[in-house]
């Protein structure tokens, strides 16, 4: 066991403390816009807060720092292309403005008012699959950083994923989003600080310079220029490049944007949060690096093994363990919880959100908000078991950061490019985004199930790589969008919004 | 240290700069707007309240 008793006080009192938040904040709950939006009350720097700590959860620490093991300095290119992507929306307000302006609760809802009902369930779906797959490593990355951590034993990995579910379906059940934002405020103040000085801690352990030659040694050139990584290279990174216009724009984040005051409070917040976004990602992947360093070196315990092999994704922790003081261990768990549960807390409730508001309310409209509270608890409850399940069961390709971005593009390239093209090309209309949607959110698919599978002959492998894959998708969900659009105007005119709803008209 | 080298340690301190100022602007700011969230809610919650079930 790594902790001692000053360690367990720190990560104890934050628990306590974050918990009674939830309980607190249960009577200014109301109706469902305040139980989901906390009202639309989020002001710039509270919008900020909630953002900044649900976009840093501790499975992105956990699968930056991985991919910085993987890549060396290659992966920081993945962090300068999120900052850009981050300053173009906030100086254009690309679909944030528009969809923020409309007063939608849901990106989905928006698809009901421009297209039809069945596009907006259809476009649910979609968000919501690739949402919960997406979080379904949440837990089991979670779990292997506090195992390592603090020293559990390996086979206490399923009762930490439990235990951690239980927690954070807690007060996000009982709260909803005003406890969400309250307890992201205090959970961005400790996480933010704890990055900062671990960063300091991971770095001078080991020595920079020993870290440029370790890196140097290991991976050669690639290891810093990301056009000829082996890990990387072109095709990475094309594929980010065509995600830049959607970035920051996953549900959680999206909802945040949804709950600011006016537009420009949202265009403002992805333009500040989105300057920390380039310390979201490198500082992670710098003690991934420096992690690599230490278990290159003769002195260091062995890299933890996984099912026979070693697990590059627990090298991060089990670097942190050795070599921050008591106390300050003890308050990097304090700030992984808090950034497991800001994140994790957000999520459910904006996948159950989803659920509740554009597939099961299209078709029982006359819900009380009473009922849509109950039934969007219910499905909390009902997202996190399928979460703890997919990430005992599911083994992802490659890094997980790699999964991540297949599992965004299936929502980017589908959900996300139709809502651009409704907000912002009159021609759009609902073949056109059916089609769209319907390639985008099948294509990636064949990555997630097949990319590691035996099914294909050797030759044919190259077709389901993530890369290639991922650029495909972007494509063929535009060319879908054109081509159909254009094709049937005469059978599916373009249904026009009403100025005072939108920025179409 | 080649380019690239030169590039990602430069990037390296910023990032850590950018990630503290925006720390410090966000809990300064954040604690106002707390307060006026929750009096906002309270507010709403009373309004409602008094509305005829």
């Amino acid at each position: 066991m790594n902790f001692i008793w000053i360690d367990w006080v720190t990560v104890i009192t934050f628990l306590v403390l974050t918990t009674g938040v939830a309980l607190a904040t249960r009577r200014l709950i109301s109706d469902y816009d305040s139980f989901l939006l906390a009202g639309r009350t989020l002001k710039l720097y509270l919008a900020m807060a909630t953002m900044g700590a649900t976009e840093l959860g501790l499975v992105t620490l956990m699968y930056f720092s991985q991919q910085g093991y993987n890549s060396g300095f290659a992966a920081f290119s993945i962090g300068v292309i999120a900052l850009i992507g981050f300053m173009f929306v906030g100086r254009t307000g690309f679909i944030i403005k528009g969809l923020r302006d409309l007063e939608v609760r849901t990106i989905a809802e928006f698809f009901g008012r421009r297209y039809n009902r069945s596009t907006q369930v259809i476009a649910a779906i979609i968000t919501f699959a690739a949402g919960l797959m997406n979080m379904g490593l949440f837990l089991v990355l979670g779990a292997k950083f506090l195992l390592y951590m603090v020293g559990f034993p390996p086979d206490m990995l399923p009762y930490l994923m439990a235990g951690l579910l239980l927690l954070v379906l807690g007060y996000t059940v009982v709260g909803g989003m005003v406890s969400v934002v309250l307890t992201d405020y205090a959970q961005f103040v400790i996480l933010f600080t704890s990055v900062v000085f671990t960063t300091y801690f991971a770095i001078t352990h080991v020595g920079y310079d020993t870290v440029i030659d370790t890196v140097q040694r290991e991976y050669g050139a690639g290891g810093f220029d990301p056009f000829i990584s082996d890990d990387l290279g072109w095709l990475f990174i094309i594929w980010l490049i065509f995600g830049i216009p959607f970035t920051g724009m996953w549900p959680p984040a999206l909802s945040r944007a949804l709950s600011t005051v006016d537009s420009d409070t949202s265009k403002k917040l992805y333009s500040f949060v989105g300057l920390s976004f380039l310390g979201r990602a490198l500082m992670p992947m710098m003690w991934g690096i420096c992690a690599l360093t230490y278990f290159a070196g003769v002195d260091a315990i062995p890299l933890p093994m996984w099912d026979g092999a070693p697990d590059t994704a627990a090298a991060m922790p089990a670097y942190l363990s050795q070599i921050l003081p008591a106390g300050v261990r003890g308050l990097m768990v304090a700030a992984a919880l808090a950034a497991m549960m800001s994140t994790f807390d957000s999520y459910l409730l904006c996948w159950s959100s989803i659920l509740v508001n554009d597939i099961v309310l299209p078709l029982r409209p006359k819900m009380t908000d009473r009922e849509k509270i109950t039934l969007t608890r219910l499905a909390v409850v009902a997202c996190g078991i399928f979460v703890l399940s997919w990430g005992y069961l599911y083994k992802p390709p490659e890094t997980f950061f790699r999964f991540m971005a297949i599992t965004g593009t299936m929502y980017s390239a589908s959900v996300l490019l139709t809502t651009a093209a409704g907000l912002y090309w009159k021609k759009a209309n609902t073949v056109g985004t059916l089609t769209s949607l319907v390639v985008a959110g099948t294509l990636p698919l064949t990555t997630i199930f097949l990319g590691h599978s035996d099914i294909l002959p050797l030759e044919y492998r190259w077709m389901v790589k993530d890369k290639v894959v991922g650029i495909a998708t972007f494509i063929s969900s535009l060319v879908c969008m054109v081509v159909a659009s254009l094709l049937t105007q005469k059978s599916h005119p373009p249904k026009v919004l009403a100025p005072r709803e939108g920025v179409t008209t | 240290m080649s380019g690239w080298q030169i590039l990602w340690t430069g990037a390296l301190g910023v990032s850590v700069i950018l990630f503290f100022v925006v720390e410090v602007v966000v809990v300064v700011g954040g604690a106002s707007d707390i307060k006026d969230m929750l009096a906002s809610l309270r507010e709403h919650a009373s309004e409602d309240a008094k509305k005829p079930s």
